[in-house]
C-alpha cells in the first residue's frame, strides 16, 4: 500500500538539545522521518504545517508547557486523533495524568525510565495502530 | 487542762466598797470549787427585790489568786442595775448560787516561757490581777507588761495594789487614762514571741485588738476575753437550759448525735451546749466553752467582722459564710458557719444555734483549683497558637493573646461574642462554611476536628477582608457526660503552606533536573551498545554496559528519594483497588524470576488459595513485595532459595518473605530500616544499592495502617513479614504517584 510504504513522520519537541538529538537519530535509524521543535510555540506550529503521524512533547519547555501544546493540538480537527507521546522526565501531578489519560491516544512515560528501543517500539505500535483505523 | 464546773450555794462572807461605786465581795469557797487564776463565774441571786429585766444572773472576774486560798473574791462596779443593787442588799452571811469557773484564754502554764503583755479596760483588770496575785511559780520566769486603760480614773481600783505587785517584780505598768494607741505598744518587745491578753468591755477589745494587728502584730498572739459576760435573761434562757437539761428529749440526742458540729449559746453568745462533734472540730470540752463566746477558738477574723456578725445576729437574721477559727491546738480551720436565731413563742430571740462544717479542705481545693487555673490561663497565654473557647451558645468564653493577635482584635471585642460575627471561616475555594458546619459547632456535638498542618482545609478571613490558612483542631469540653462547651486551638500555616509550595516545587524541579542528563547518559549508551554506531569491541562493550548500569543506579536512586519525598510530604495518592493477591504475585515473581534465574535460585510461593480480594494500592503494595523480593534474591548467593507465603492471621494479610542469605548483623538490627543504611556484611559483598529500599517499604506500610517485622542469623538467611488489615487500606487523595 502506499501509506505503509511512505516514510513515518515524527514530530520531536523537546528543548533539551542533547535528547532531542539522541531521539532523532534513534528515530531516523528506523526509517521516521523527524520534524524537531525546541519550544511548545514552534511545536504548535510544525504540528499543525507538518500533520506528523506521530508527536513526542516534553511537558517543561520554554514559551508553551507541553501540557497547553497537547490542548491546542487537540482543539484542532486534525490534531483531535494524533497519538500524543508525553515524554518527560517530570512527575506528573496527578490533574496532569487525568489529563493525560482523558486524552486518548495519549501516552505518559518517564525518560530515565524508558529505554530508547522501548520508546521506539511504543511509537512503531502507535502509528501503525492509528494508520490502519 | 480540764476546769471542772460546778453549781454551788455558797455564803457571802464580806462586803467592801474599794474605790468610788466599785465593790468586792468575798465568797466562802467550797472546797469543791476549783478555778484557776483569770477565770469567771457566774452568780445567782436567790431574789430580785429590785426589778432587773436582765435576770438574776450576771458573771463575774475571779478576782482571787487560785483555788487554794479558802475565800472567792469578786470585784464589780456598782451600775445600780436591779441585780447589783439586789446583790448588794443581800446581808453577810447570806447565801447565793455560783456557776462556773468559765473561760480558759488566760489560764497560764509553765509550758511557755513568752512575755506577756496585758491590757486590761476597767473591771477587765480583774482577771489579770487574779493572776498576778498568783502563786509566783507559775509566772515566776516570764516578763509582764500591765496595760490599764481608765476612761475614768477617779474609779480606777486595785491601782495601790497593782502599783505595787507590778514594782516588787519589776514588770512595767502603764496606767492609761486617754485611749490605748500604738505608742503604748512596749517598743522593748518581740512582737513574734509576746502573748497579748486583752481583757475588757467589746468595744475596748476590738479597738485594742486593731491597734495591735495595724502595728504587726500576729493575730495568733492576741487572747481576749470580753468581761461583764453576763447576763442571760433568765426567763428566756431558762426554756434553753430546760431543754438541754433534759436527757429523753428526742430533738437533743439528734443534736447530740449529729455529725455536724452544733453549738448553742444564749441570747448574748455564751455557749450552753456544745455537741460532741463540736467538741472534737474546736478541741474545746463542753466545760470549757461554756460560759465562753465562741471567740474562744473564734477571733481571727477582722473587728469589722465580728461587729457585722453581732449585729446580723441582733437583728434576728441568719448569717452564713465562712469564718476562720482556731483549734485548741492552735491549728487554723476554716469553717463554713450557718447561725440562725432561736426564738420563744412570742418571737424573742433567746439563744443560737450555730453550725460549723469545716471546709479547711475544700478551700484547699480551690487554692489548688485557682493555681491549676492560673497555670492553665498562663500556658494558654503563652502558647503560640490560637486558643478559643465557647460555651454551649456559641459565645467566647476565652480567647488568648495568639487569636487576638492572629484575629487582629482585642480581647474585649471577642469576648461574649459568637465566633461567628467575629471571624469568616472558607475552604480551599473560597466557599463559606456554613456556622453549624465550623469545627467548634461540630465539637459541640461530640466531634473532634483535627486539620492537616501543612495543606489547609481552612481559612479565616479577618474583619479586614485579609485572610489565612489555618490548622484547626476542635474538641469538646466533656464534663460529667455533658458537653459543657468547645475550645479551638488554630494556628496561621501561611509559612508552612508556602513552605510546602517550594518544597513539591524542588521536587518538581529536581526530578526534572536530575533526570535529563541521566536519560541522554541511559540512551546514547543503550546506542552504543546496540551498535547503532558500529560494532564495539569487548572491552569498549563492557566498559560501556558499567556505564549504563552506573547511570541505572543513578536514576533508581532519584526515583527511590522522589518517592521518599513524596510519601514523607503526606501527597502521595493512595488508591486502594480491590486486588487479587495471586495475580499481585505472580506479576512480582514474574519480574524476580529474571533475576534469581540467573543466580540459580529457587522461588518456592505459598499462597493460603481462599484469599478474598483485598482492598490495597497495588502500586504501592507492589514496591513493597518487589523491594523484598529483590533484595531477598540481590542478598542470597547463587543456587538459594527465595520463599513467599501469604496467609491471613485473624484479622490481618501477613506476607512473609524468606532466603536463606548472607543475613543482617545484630548490631545492625536496629538500623536496618533507616535511610541510607546499608548493612556492613552487605557493603562488601555487593555496593549496588541506595539503603532507600527497606525505609521505603517500611514507610509504606506504615501508611496501609500495617506492621513490618524481621528475623535473621547472619550466614543463614532473613525473614521479612508484613501485615496489612483485612479491611484494606483507606483512600487518600493527594497530588503524587510512585515513580518506578
Amino acid at each position: 500500500m502506499y501509506i505503509a510504504t511512505r516514510k513515518k513522520t515524527i514530530l520531536i519537541v523537546e528543548d533539551d538539545v542533547t535528547l532531542q538529538k539522541a531521539l532523532t537519530e534513534k528515530f531516523t535509524s528506523r526509517e521516521f522521518f523527524v520534524f524537531n521543535a525546541q519550544d511548545g510555540e514552534e511545536g504548535l506550529k510544525v504540528a499543525l504545517e507538518k500533520h506528523p503521524n506521530l508527536i513526542t512533547i516534553d511537558i517543561l519547555m520554554p514559551k508553551k508547557d507541553g501540557i497547553k501544546l497537547m490542548d491546542e493540538i487537540r482543539k484542532d480537527t486534525w490534531g483531535k486523533t494524533v497519538p500524543i507521546i508525553i515524554l518527560t522526565n517530570l512527575d506528573a501531578d496527578d490533574k496532569m495524568i487525568v489529563r493525560i489519560n482523558e486524552d486518548q491516544p495519549a501516552y505518559y512515560c518517564i525518560k530515565a525510565n524508558i529505554k530508547i528501543e522501548d520508546l521506539i517500539a511504543k511509537a512503531e505500535e502507535l502509528v501503525n495502530t492509528n494508520n490502519t483505523l | 487542762m480540764l476546769v471542772s464546773m460546778y453549781s454551788l450555794a455558797v455564803t457571802i462572807i464580806a462586803k467592801r466598797l474599794i474605790a468610788s461605786e466599785t465593790w468586792e465581795i468575798e465568797l466562802e469557797r467550797p472546797h469543791n470549787f476549783l478555778f484557776k487564776a483569770g477565770q469567771y463565774l457566774w452568780l445567782i441571786v436567790p431574789s430580785l427585790p429590785y426589778e432587773d429585766l436582765k435576770g438574776n444572773r450576771r458573771a463575774f472576774s475571779i478576782a482571787t489568786s487560785s483555788s487554794k486560798t479558802n475565800t472567792i473574791s469578786l470585784i464589780f462596779r456598782n451600775t445600780h442595775s436591779g441585780y447589783k443593787k439586789s446583790l448588794l442588799s443581800l446581808p453577810i452571811g447570806s447565801t447565793v448560787n455560783i456557776e462556773g469557773p468559765f473561760g480558759s484564754s488566760f489560764i497560764l502554764d509553765n509550758a511557755h516561757n513568752s512575755e506577756i503583755v496585758m491590757i486590761a479596760g476597767g473591771t477587765g483588770i480583774a482577771p489579770f490581777l487574779s493572776i498576778l496575785r498568783t502563786d509566783k511559780t507559775n509566772i515566776s520566769n516570764r516578763k509582764i507588761t500591765v496595760i490599764f486603760i481608765n476612761s475614768t480614773p477617779e474609779k480606777a481600783f486595785y491601782i495601790d495594789e497593782l502599783n505595787q505587785i507590778t514594782q516588787k517584780n519589776k514588770y512595767p505598768f502603764i496606767n492609761l487614762t486617754g485611749k490605748f494607741s500604738e505608742k503604748n505598744i512596749p517598743k522593748s518587745i518581740d512582737k513574734q514571741n509576746t502573748t497579748f491578753y486583752v481583757c475588757g468591755p467589746q468595744g475596748m477589745i476590738d479597738y485594742v485588738a486593731s491597734v495591735l494587728l495595724n502595728n504587726n502584730v500576729s493575730r495568733d498572739v492576741i487572747y481576749f476575753e470580753s468581761n461583764y459576760p453576763s447576763l442571760s435573761k433568765n426567763l428566756t434562757s431558762l426554756d434553753i437550759t430546760k431543754f438541754l437539761s433534759d436527757p429523753d428529749n428526742i430533738g437533743l440526742k439528734a443534736i447530740q448525735q449529729s455529725n455536724e458540729h452544733i453549738i448553742i449559746t444564749d441570747e448574748n453568745g455564751f455557749v450552753l451546749y456544745a455537741n460532741e462533734v463540736a467538741q472534737k472540730i474546736t478541741g474545746y470540752s463542753l466545760e470549757e466553752m461554756k460560759g465562753n463566746t465562741p471567740r474562744l477558738w473564734g477571733g481571727l477574723m477582722t473587728p469589722q467582722f465580728y461587729k457585722e456578725l453581732w449585729k446580723k445576729k441582733q437583728k434576728g437574721e441568719p448569717f452564713l459564710g465562712p469564718i476562720t477559727n482556731r483549734r485548741k491546738n492552735g491549728e487554723k480551720y476554716t469553717a463554713q458557719a450557718h447561725i440562725s436565731p432561736i426564738k420563744n413563742l412570742a418571737g424573742e430571740v433567746i439563744g443560737y444555734i450555730a453550725t460549723e462544717d469545716d471546709i479547711t479542705q475544700r478551700i484547699q481545693l480551690e487554692i489548688e483549683i485557682q493555681n491549676e487555673k492560673a497555670k492553665t490561663d498562663a500556658l494558654l497565654t503563652s502558647i503560640g497558637d490560637g486558643a478559643i473557647s465557647i460555651n454551649t451558645e456559641k459565645r467566647i468564653t476565652k480567647a488568648n493573646l495568639s487569636a487576638c493577635y492572629m484575629l487582629k482584635m482585642k480581647p474585649d471585642e471577642i469576648i461574649g461574642k459568637k465566633l461567628s460575627t467575629i471571624v469568616k471561616l472558607v475552604d480551599n475555594n473560597g466557599n463559606h462554611i456554613p456556622n453549624d458546619m465550623r469545627p467548634l459547632s461540630v465539637a459541640l456535638k461530640g466531634q473532634t476536628t483535627c486539620s492537616s498542618t501543612i495543606k489547609p482545609m481552612f481559612w479565616y478571613i479577618r474583619k479586614d477582608k485579609t485572610k489565612f490558612p489555618i490548622a484547626i483542631t476542635a474538641t469538646p469540653v466533656i464534663l460529667e457526660e455533658q458537653i459543657i462547651g468547645a475550645i479551638e486551638i488554630f494556628r496561621d500555616i501561611s509559612r508552612e503552606v508556602e513552605i510546602d509550595q517550594m518544597k513539591s516545587e524542588f521536587i518538581s524541579l529536581a526530578s526534572h533536573q536530575l533526570r535529563s542528563p541521566l536519560t541522554a547518559m541511559k540512551w546514547f549508551c543503550e546506542m552504543l551498545l546496540n551498535g547503532d554506531v558500529g560494532t564495539l569491541s569487548s572491552e569498549q562493550k563492557e566498559y560501556t554496559q558499567n556505564i549504563y548500569s552506573s547511570n541505572e543506579r543513578m536514576i533508581s536512586l532519584v526515583n527511590s528519594l522522589l518517592n521518599i519525598t513524596r510519601i514523607e510530604s503526606g501527597r502521595i495518592i493512595i488508591d486502594p483497588k480491590p486486588t487479587d493477591v495471586h495475580n499481585l504475585i505472580h506479576e512480582i515473581v514474574t519480574e524476580v524470576k529474571i533475576k534469581s534465574n540467573i543466580k540459580k535460585q529457587k522461588v518456592i510461593i505459598q499462597i493460603q488459595p481462599d484469599l478474598p480480594l483485598i482492598n490495597i494500592d497495588p502500586k504501592l503494595i507492589i514496591e513493597v513485595y518487589s523491594n523484598l523480593c529483590m533484595n531477598a534474591s540481590k542478598y542470597t548467593p547463587e543456587g538459594g532459595t527465595i520463599r513467599i507465603a501469604v496467609f491471613q492471621k485473624e484479622e490481618d494479610l501477613v506476607s512473609q518473605v524468606s532466603d536463606n542469605g548472607y543475613g543482617i548483623l545484630d548490631k545492625d538490627r536496629n538500623r536496618v530500616f533507616s535511610k541510607f543504611f546499608r548493612g556492613e556484611n552487605i557493603v562488601r559483598i555487593d555496593t549496588d544499592g541506595t539503603g532507600l529500599g527497606l525505609y521505603l517499604v517500611k514507610t509504606i506500610i506504615g501508611a496501609a495502617g500495617g506492621k513490618i517485622w524481621f528475623e535473621s542469623e547472619e550466614g543463614k538467611g532473613t525473614t521479612f513479614w508484613f501485615s496489612i488489615p483485612m479491611k484494606g487500606m483507606i483512600k487518600k487523595e493527594g497530588n503524587v504517584c510512585l515513580s518506578h
